[in-house]
């Protein structure tokens, strides 16, 4: 299985991609990310990590979209690969996995 | 609410630092960001908000998304690329290695003129405070500037001028005019011709390094000597050589006392052995007597250091103050002897004078050399540019493929570049090894040893790298800019790169240009030479022979009385002074019409049948002859330049009176003039002859001279060898060809000479595969015309006048301007000569002739090999 190094914060705007199933552009991340971890994150940062993972291959991207609030232009939509799954699944068990050999730590 | 828009100056920089797509997106959330903090925070906030993501968006993986869209990994081909690069390679084999070898042949040249040149600009430069050192030089009225100055005159400047630091005189050691010294060590016997002697400053001045011995007190001894490295290897190998004995002459016992490096590659003088000044006094060396306090004479070499280098000018003056003091008599139109300086830097390229130590480089030749090897680095380098521009047009479809499937510009460019940066490297390193193995037969073909320090190393080998990189500017330049530029989809569907004709005519011009003023350069320096060295010195001297005199406890009379008995020696006489190859001598004379004010004539002296000897051509009276000539009345012989200056006809001459200066008195001796002969060279050709008197002699004055036949020489030779053993057994026998002489003085023409052919050779062949290369490239863009003209029934004589078409007009205009720059260039050379060659209009015609028999050649064997190819195979492709 081929190494997949997901940074903290590119596992994060994965996390949150997958679960925004296939509505998840520029900003609705954004704002989720704010609402889940109280980070702010900019445009530029965010983007960089978008570009990242469609490189890696997690995401892929569709555009299309506009509104008036963006003054006429298009949104990228992004939505999670099998790929992308895969990896998540991988860092949850490897994490899991050593979190359990941690004796005294409770999962409430 | 309101919406606004993103400010005019973040929406501009945006569009031009991200492409299109990207731009539209990231703006488009930007402007979503701010109206929504417009809606909850407030302008202000939102402003500061905006900025700060606007600021976000400015990073590396951000702005360089554009190229990155296009090929994910740009350097995923580069493999692919290398092993392109060497089928291509060896496809064209003998096309791709000419390429190579001439760009190496190019740098080759230029390496070696970097090294030549910057060596013979470096003489003498090693000298600590080289800019205050000069040497004192005389002039004389008559006879012109010489190196050499009377003996007390740099003593005396630095007792009497406090500016005047200090000074040394340098003076050769010879066993007579102009041989080596016989020298023993033990039993072994030697002749060693650079030994010199020096006042012991000259060791501080020159900052000799002593490797053995000590500095201060190498000279103190007047029977001390010091060796150069080589000398010592030489003489003792590799045992220490301090404290031995070398016998000079087998009279004088001399203690080895220090050991030094060599200077002669870097500097005007030179010696392997070094004895002190007060060893020639004290043993009063030949000729000594009374010139040593002689003020109006020329007999060594004095050097000067002063305390600034500012006090030129006093020099000068003090100088000039002495010249106008120092009594010499002879005054010629109202001008007496002068004193004057020149810089120890500008001596080996710009002096030139009589008595320099060794024949100087000239600045000249350095020019000359330069030039050349600057025109054969031009060329060679056209021809790589040229023929890589051509290979490069094959590559078009590769490039269309490769775009097609995502290379960004900056890919290709910087693959084009690559490729030519490594074919000029390798091109590099091969000259460079060339260079390093070839080094001795350079040295041999340039008359000096190139030399490469420390110090210098890293210039040399940032000038090879400047010459890399900008062969690679230019060479990468149309394939690389040009070539990546093209729309993909017209150039796989075969539409012609129409590429700019006008740089590649061009280039043919300069080509054409620069071959045809190297080898019409070439063909006049070689008539030049030529015309030197055959031309009739008006004496005959191919089978003369010198014969370095015995020592005195043997006389002149008895060697030549014996070589008499040979009859391979035609004629044989002793002489010295003013003869051909040997330093100018002078005398002062009063001749008939002159008893006041003595004059000063170029001195020759000789013995009987001097004139038969040197096979003069005698003009009027009769040949020196001891049964008519004796010494109560001195013969004299004049040339016709010294009769022709006294106002007088060769027959005239005869029966005048001609007295001859006696040293330091007031009498003088009675001569008569007793024959006239025509004018030779017994100076350089370089300069036009002077007046000569040869004065009749004893047999027991100078070396002798023997005219020769040639047939048997080495029998003859052998066989007086040992008659001079038996007559001298102590002192070996050591001769000359007056030939030998004379090519010495111009072994450095001659050697310029033969490089110049070489040079040229080398000009020519990369000439020849420069318009081969080209020649191939003009073709392949005509391949498929032709083919359809051969398909229409074209003859092969059709094809090649089609083909001819452009380059004739070419070569009509390339000739007519390299003919126009190569004959100024010429004679701006020819100027330095006194005797010199017409340049006339055959060289040109024989260079533009070379070149066009060159080029009809190639024309026609291209021709030829279209007409057979099948128009097929070149049409396929359509």
């Amino acid at each position: 299985m081929k190494r997949t190094n997901l940074g903290e914060f590119e596992e994060l705007v994965l996390l949150i991609i997958g679960a925004m199933d296939g509505k998840a552009y520029g900003v609705p991340i954004k704002n989720k990310i704010k609402e889940q971890t109280g980070r702010e994150a900019s445009v530029g940062a965010l983007h960089s990590a978008l570009y990242r993972l469609e490189d890696k291959g997690m995401i892929e991207a569709e555009v299309g979209g506009a509104t008036a609030e963006r003054g006429g232009r298009r949104k990228k939509f992004y939505r999670i690969t099998n790929v992308g799954k895969q990896a998540l699944v991988t860092t949850y068990t490897l994490r899991e996995g050593l979190l359990k050999q941690i004796p005294d730590l409770n999962f409430n | 609410m309101e919406k606004r828009d993103l400010p005019l100056w973040i929406n501009t920089l945006l569009d031009s630092l991200l492409g299109p797509d990207q731009a539209e997106i990231i703006k488009g959330d930007l402007q979503e960001c701010y109206a929504d903090h417009t809606h909850r925070y407030g302008l202000r906030v939102a402003n500061l908000r905006l900025l700060g993501n606007f600021m976000s968006v400015l990073r590396p993986r951000v702005l360089l998304r554009r190229q990155h869209q296009k090929l994910r990994n740009q350097w995923a081909l580069t493999g692919q690329d290398l092993r392109i690069t060497w089928r291509l390679f060896r496809k064209e084999r003998i096309n791709s290695l000419l390429n190579l070898l001439g760009l190496a042949i190019g740098f080759c040249s230029a390496i070696l003129a970097w090294v030549y040149i910057s060596n013979q600009l470096s003489y003498d430069q090693f000298v600590p405070d080289a800019e205050r050192t000069y040497r004192i030089e005389s002039v004389w009225p008559e006879v012109g500037p010489y190196a050499k100055t009377a003996f007390p005159i740099g003593p005396q400047l630095v007792r009497q001028y406090p500016f005047i630091e200090g000074c040394f005189r340098y003076l050769q050691v010879f066993a007579n005019d102009g041989s080596g010294v016989p020298i023993s060590i033990g039993e072994a016997q030697f002749i060693e011709d650079k030994i010199v002697s020096a006042d012991p400053a000259f060791i501080a001045i020159y900052n000799l390094k002593f490797l053995k011995g000590d500095a201060q007190t190498a000279l103190s001894s007047p029977t001390n000597i010091v060796l150069t490295k080589k000398a010592a290897y030489k003489y003792f190998g590799q045992e220490d050589p301090i404290g031995r004995s070398i016998t000079l002459e087998g009279k004088y016992e001399m203690m080895v006392s220090g050991v030094v490096e060599s200077i002669g590659y870097q500097s005007h003088l030179d010696f392997e052995m070094l004895t002190p000044m007060s060893f020639m006094q004290e043993v009063k060396w030949k000729g000594w007597d009374g010139f040593e306090h002689e003020w109006a004479s020329s007999m060594v070499w004095t050097y000067v250091l002063l305390k600034e280098a500012g006090d030129r000018e006093k020099l000068t003056e003090v100088l000039n103050d002495l010249g106008n003091v120092v009594p010499t008599g002879a005054i010629k139109d109202g001008r007496n002897y002068e004193l004057r300086s020149q810089s120890i830097r500008d001596i080996h390229l710009h002096s030139d004078i009589g008595s320099e130590f060794k024949p100087n480089g000239k600045m000249l030749h350095l020019v000359t050399f330069g030039l050349v090897a600057f025109l054969i680095l031009t060329i060679s380098m056209i021809n790589f540019v040229n023929l890589t521009t051509a290979r490069s047009l094959i590559r078009i479809k590769e490039i269309g493929v490769k775009k097609v499937i995502g290379a960004a510009r900056a890919y290709l460019i910087r693959q084009f570049y690559l490729e030519t940066f490594m074919y000029c490297m390798i091109s590099a390193l091969t000259a460079l090894f060339a260079f390093l193995y070839f080094k001795q037969d350079f040295n041999f073909l340039m008359t000096s040893s190139l030399w490469i320090d420390q110090q210098n190393v890293w210039q040399w080998i940032g000038f090879v790298f400047v010459l890399v990189l900008l062969t690679t500017l230019f060479g990468g330049f149309y394939p690389s800019l040009y070539l990546s530029g093209f729309a993909p989809i017209g150039v796989l569907k075969g539409r012609k790169a129409t590429g700019s004709s006008g740089i590649r005519q061009a280039l043919v011009m300069v080509q054409i240009v620069a071959s045809m003023i190297l080898i019409v350069c070439t063909l006049i320096i070689h008539e030049q030479m030529s015309f030197i060295q055959g031309k009739d010195l008006g004496m005959n001297s191919s089978q003369l022979m010198v014969i370095s005199r015995p020592p005195r406890s043997v006389s002149n009379q008895t060697v030549l009385q014996a070589f008499n008995q040979y009859p391979e020696v035609q004629s044989i006489t002793a002489g010295g002074g003013s003869l051909p190859g040997y330093p100018k001598a002078t005398w002062y004379y009063h001749p008939d019409g002159f008893p006041k004010e003595r004059q000063v004539f170029n001195t020759a002296w000789a013995y009987d049948h001097i004139a038969e000897v040197l096979d003069l051509n005698l003009l009027a009276g009769k040949d020196f002859n001891h049964v008519l000539h004796n010494d109560s009345i001195k013969a004299i012989m004049l040339n016709r330049a010294a009769v022709e200056s006294l106002g007088w006809t060769p027959e005239e001459a005869i029966g005048k009176s001609f007295g001859e200066y006696i040293w330091r008195s007031e009498d003088t001796n009675p001569g008569r003039v007793v024959a006239v002969v025509e004018d030779f060279h017994y100076e350089s050709l370089h300069t036009a002859v002077e007046p000569l008197v040869l004065l009749y002699t004893s047999n027991d004055f100078g070396n002798l001279v023997v005219s020769i036949s040639s047939s048997n020489l080495l029998e003859t030779l052998r066989e007086m060898e040992r008659t001079w053993a038996g007559l001298v057994p102590d002192i070996p026998f050591h001769f000359r060809f007056m030939d030998d002489k004379i090519a010495q003085l111009y072994e450095r023409e001659f050697r310029i000479k033969q490089s110049m052919n070489f040079f040229t050779l080398l000009a020519l062949l990369t000439t020849a595969m420069g318009l081969f290369g080209l020649l191939s490239f003009l073709l392949m863009q005509k391949t498929k015309e032709l083919s359809i003209h051969k398909i229409l029934g074209a003859s092969l004589v059709q094809v090649l006048a089609i083909l001819s078409q452009h380059v004739v007009k070419l070569l009509g205009l390339g000739l007519l301007i390299a003919s126009a720059l190569g004959y100024g260039l010429m004679t701006y050379w020819l100027n330095d000569f006194s005797y010199r060659i017409d340049i006339g209009v055959l060289p040109f015609i024989i260079s533009a002739g070379l070149i066009c028999l060159l080029i009809g050649l190639l024309l026609l064997s291209q021709s030829f090999h279209i007409h057979r190819i099948n128009p097929v195979k070149t049409l396929r492709n359509e």
